[in-house]
């Protein structure tokens, strides 16, 4: 369940690298916002505050990585595939660009295919599957509650 | 107002129900847009039968939200995401009857404690609304925000990183107070800024679903557990028979639910995220397991309490608080029906019948749409995990898409459900995103007005006599929370 | 693919075609429109007074082109994104929306290129002026009074009623400009909308609120506010006891309206049918009821008239902010 302690430190040194990264990021962005007549602090003043939070919250991950109050509370496996990862992103973006197209049920039942056989699942289930949760789609949005896709 | 006791009535109270639980089941639709469908029919339709319909879809909504959470760990509404890690975890342990069953029996109750609140205390109630101004409404989301750092089982310090990113997303867009565009990248869909549902629907859904790509197939799940027998019995009986063993519980959360529900827009779901994270802090360092009831039925009857309270600044001040509650206050002055203190003189006869209407959705539509709801899920729950996960990515771009009609949500589900993958490799909790993008807009906007207002005059913020009250209840807050912390640490 | 077991196989082609026909299925068809359902965007959300008045417009639309009407909400960025769509939605006559008054700020704000020029105009539905609002209990029982109260304490009472720069903020100024005083004499507290707006004016938040009639007539049928003025030509007729500022001296009216319109560039054949089609719906009886109903001040006027309206607006309301400096 629990992570080594080893891979907690990296990991917990990389979230702080990235949040440190990402508050100076915002707060820099931040002071390009005008303020407001007389000088009082404007649009830019919330997500200043929130740049810095970030800062420092990524501040104390970086300089405590192994302090017991970090610990990752994951079930994450180390057995992993990154390939259907990657598959399941590049589908579901081809919505999108399908939609426009093909129209909101041809597109989805693509991606939907798409899916199933990157979960492997055998080509007759992918089949029965897309279909029935189309058909359910159809049901509650256009039927049901009225909403055409 | 006899128009609930025609067949009428009950037919709009039964559809109200129906509506109510299909528009909370799926990801992406809500109980404000329920209503707002509904608005061309409401206005042509006797108030005696437009009410209690609104009613109806409202109280059984918010309990549907919590459905998507027991099959595949996808809240419905930010209201049920505070508990969602302890009612999944629930209903894998004990049977997704039984989970449901304590969620709407739960609400339920909640609900009906809360419109007791109310017929007993409307007049205190109405009197504390209005003294609502936006020093008090910036310290509720301030008391909201501290609440969800302490509401995980991790670090407070990874929540709170959590929670500023929330806010952080809630900033891109059209400032809504100074009209002032941020982080839109010159992209008009960012100008609309980013939608918490569609977040949500990311966050938990799709996420879910690339979880299951990337680690190997077989399920990392408990197995799920048959419940062949007793059905009813673990939907209703054991549930209620905790919940009376809980009654001071209960109670207390009902009236968190009551106090903070008037607050346009977010009561429900402040109330449910303060509610169940006290719980949550007075469990640290005790078996985690065994605390799981009570942090459901805290948030659970919480949140459900909240939405009778929504309904009295619309009654008795004129002043809608949400959508529904304007559609509601719509309603009423095309009917001739003037909202105010002396409604509850004048038309005694309606306002009996509007409590009638709440009591009996949560007396009767939440337990019937409940168990059918229920027993629809204990089914799905049991579909092998690829197919469940092929049909819920279908549905995650659907409900995305459905929300604001716009295909730049599916690509904003995408990324957040990437982010959500990131954030649980480095122990980071994803429902304080959600909570983050929630009041992140509240806590800003009421912060500029009163500064404005105030002339920058930083005192103003603790002059108010609720005010303070709200700012003490914070700091009581986190030093529990610090304290809690320290226990669970020690052990 | 070799994996697949061959008459599997053939399943899934056979459901790809399937997918393709469906797809292909929606030819082009301007000579007999309309043939399919046409969808209604509107740019506010749900329960709002723009999205109340379009989908009454849309139930009585349905009626009169013969085919169902579907409202979608496209909200967001302060109008922006909502009548971005509909300016780039396909001009085939299948597409309408909801164009209100925005149209004519935004681009002053230079929050975007969009103007009314973008898109084809049908018809105006209904213009609500703003009001002068204040708590029941405060001491002025006329405008007369509370300009005295502003001359005299000029900066000491502040209005709200929406985000900076919107449209009751420029109700605001261009009243404070009619009665010859300045921005700074009755200060801007910005809001997320009236409602908000009203809960502060109760609170004791702000002084005034210059939202319109039907948005705080709850509060004021609940003897909370009270009107003191409405910013129009004439009294409105739901609300004949409220003045208007006219009346009282002061040469400024102003409104919050919306209007049906379609993306530029409609064929002639369409336009002709979708125009009638509006005209008849926007005179139906029921709509007309149920507008009055809501609170709301019907001005009618169709297509070019529309155009001229809008223009005019277009011109006041850039001017307008850019004395004030909210324009860029």
């Amino acid at each position: 369940m629990m992570l080594n302690l080893a891979k907690m430190k990296s990991r917990n040194t990389l979230a702080g690298l990235l949040l440190v990264f990402l508050g100076a990021g915002i707060f820099m962005m931040a002071r390009s916002f005008p303020s407001l007549p007389e000088g009082h602090p404007g649009p830019g003043l919330f997500p200043g505050i929130l740049g810095i939070g970030l800062l420092i919250n990524g501040a104390v991950l970086l300089l405590f990585p192994g302090n017991k109050d970090h610990e990752a509370d994951t079930e994450i496996k180390t057995e992993s595939r990154a390939l259907p990862l990657l598959a399941g992103v590049v589908l579901i973006i081809l919505f999108p660009f399908l939609q426009p197209f093909l129209g909101t049920y041809p597109s989805l039942g693509l991606v939907g295919i798409g899916v199933g056989f990157t979960l492997r699942l055998q080509p007759l289930m992918v089949i029965v599957t897309v279909v029935a949760t189309l058909s359910l789609i159809y049901l509650a949005f256009n039927l049901m509650l009225g909403l055409p896709l | 107002m006899t128009g609930l006791l025609t067949w009428e009535g009950v037919l709009a109270l039964m559809l109200g129900g129906l509506y109510g639980s299909m528009f909370g089941a799926i990801p992406g639709l809500t109980a404000t847009l329920a209503v707002a469908l509904f608005i061309p029919i409401a206005f042509f339709l006797d108030p005696a039968i437009a009410l209690p319909a609104i009613i109806a879809i409202s109280s059984v909504a918010i309990y549907a939200g919590d459905v998507g959470s027991t099959i595949a760990k996808i809240p419905g509404t930010p209201a049920s995401a505070a508990y969602l890690e302890e009612l999944f975890s629930l209903a894998r342990r004990r049977g997704t009857l039984f989970g449901l069953g304590l969620s709407a029996m739960g609400s339920a109750v909640g609900g009906i404690i809360g419109t007791l609140l109310l017929i007993g205390g409307a007049a205190g109630v109405v009197t504390i609304a209005k003294q609502f101004s936006s020093f008090e409404y910036f310290w509720i989301a301030v008391l909201g925000l501290t609440a969800g750092i302490f509401a995980s089982r991790g670090s407070p310090l990874k929540s709170l990183a959590s929670l500023l990113l929330g806010l952080l997303f809630a900033t891109v867009g059209v400032d809504p107070t100074l009209g002032f565009p941020r982080f839109h990248f010159d992209s008009p869909d960012l100008l609309g800024g980013l939608n918490y549902i569609v977040a949500m629907i990311g966050l938990f859904g799709f996420s879910e679903v690339l979880e299951y790509a990337y680690q190997s197939q077989s399920p990392k799940e408990p197995p799920v557990q048959t419940e062949e027998h007793g059905r009813s019995r673990l939907f209703f009986l054991q549930p209620l028979r905790l919940i009376f063993k809980r009654k001071l519980l209960v109670l207390r959360s009902s009236l968190v639910g009551v106090l903070v529900g008037f607050l346009p827009g977010a009561g429900a779901d402040i109330g449910a995220w303060v509610s169940s994270s006290l719980q949550k802090m007075r469990q640290r360092g005790t078996n985690q397991e065994d605390g799981e009831e009570d942090v459901v039925l805290s948030g659970t009857s919480s949140n459900n309490a909240a939405v009778a309270s929504a309904w009295i600044p619309a009654l008795s001040l004129g002043l809608p608080g949400d959508t529904i509650t304007a559609i509601v206050l719509g309603v009423f002055l095309m009917k001739g029906i003037t909202p105010g203190p002396l409604l509850f003189e004048q038309q005694p006869g309606l306002i009996y019948s509007l409590y009638a209407t709440f009591l009996i959705a949560n007396l009767v539509l939440l337990p019937f749409y409940g168990f059918l709801t229920a027993r629809l899920a204990a089914r799905l729950v049991r579909i092998k995990f690829p197919i469940l996960m092929t049909a819920i990515s279908m549905i995650c771009i659907v409900g995305a898409y459905t929300i604001n009609n716009s295909l730049f949500d599916v690509w904003v589900m995408v990324a957040m459900g990437l982010i959500a993958f990131i954030l649980r490799r480095g122990g980071f909790p994803l429902a304080q995103v959600v909570l983050g993008m929630v009041l992140g807009p509240i806590l800003e906007q009421n912060f500029m007005v009163s500064a404005i207002k105030s002339r920058w005059e930083m005192w103003s913020f603790f002059d108010r006599p609720i005010a303070i009250a709200l700012a003490v209840l914070t700091i009581a807050i986190i030093i529990m929370g610090v304290r809690a912390h320290r226990r669970a640490r020690a052990l | 693919m070799s994996i697949l077991p061959r008459n599997q196989l053939k399943l899934i082609l056979l459901f790809l075609v399937g997918c393709f026909l469906a797809a292909c299925q929606t030819g082009d068809a301007s000579k007999n429109y309309p043939t399919k359902p046409l969808t209604y965007l509107v740019p506010w959300s749900p329960g709002g007074m723009t999205d109340g008045t379009s989908r009454f417009m849309a139930t009585v639309l349905q009626e009169a082109i013969g085919k169902p009407v579907n409202v979608i909400n496209r909200t967001g960025g302060g109008g922006v994104v909502g009548h971005l769509a509909l300016s780039q939605a396909r001009p085939d006559g299948y597409t309408v929306g909801a164009v209100t008054v925005e149209i004519t700020m935004l681009r002053h704000m230079g929050l975007t290129d969009l103007s009314y020029q973008d898109y084809t105009p049908l018809a105006l539905l209904i213009n609500n002026p703003a009001a002068v609002t204040v708590r029941t209990d405060a001491p002025w029982n006329s405008l007369e009074e509370l300009l005295e109260s502003i001359r005299q304490n000029p900066g000491m009472h502040q209005a709200s009623g929406t985000a900076r720069g919107g449209i009751w903020d420029l109700a605001r100024l261009g009243f404070l400009q009619a009665a010859n005083l300045t921005d700074s004499d009755m200060p801007w507290v910005p809001s997320q909308g009236a409602a908000p707006a009203l809960q502060e004016l109760i609170a004791g938040g702000v002084d005034v609120v210059t939202a319109s009639l039907p948005e705080v007539d709850g509060l004021r049928q609940a003897g909370q506010v009270k009107t003191l003025a409405i910013m129009a030509d004439q009294r409105s007729t739901k609300y004949p006891n409220v003045p208007t500022l006219k009346e009282l001296g002061v040469d400024w009216s102003i409104g919050g309206w919306v209007s049906i319109c379609a993306p530029r560039g409609v064929p002639d054949a369409v336009l002709v049918k979708l125009q009638s089609a509006v005209e008849t719906a926007a005179n139906n009886e029921s709509f007309i009821e149920a507008l009055q109903n809501a609170g709301s001040t019907r001005q009618v006027l169709f297509a070019s008239e529309l155009e001229e309206f809008m223009a005019r607006q277009d011109e006041v309301n850039g001017k307008l902010m850019k004395e004030a400096g909210i324009a860029q």
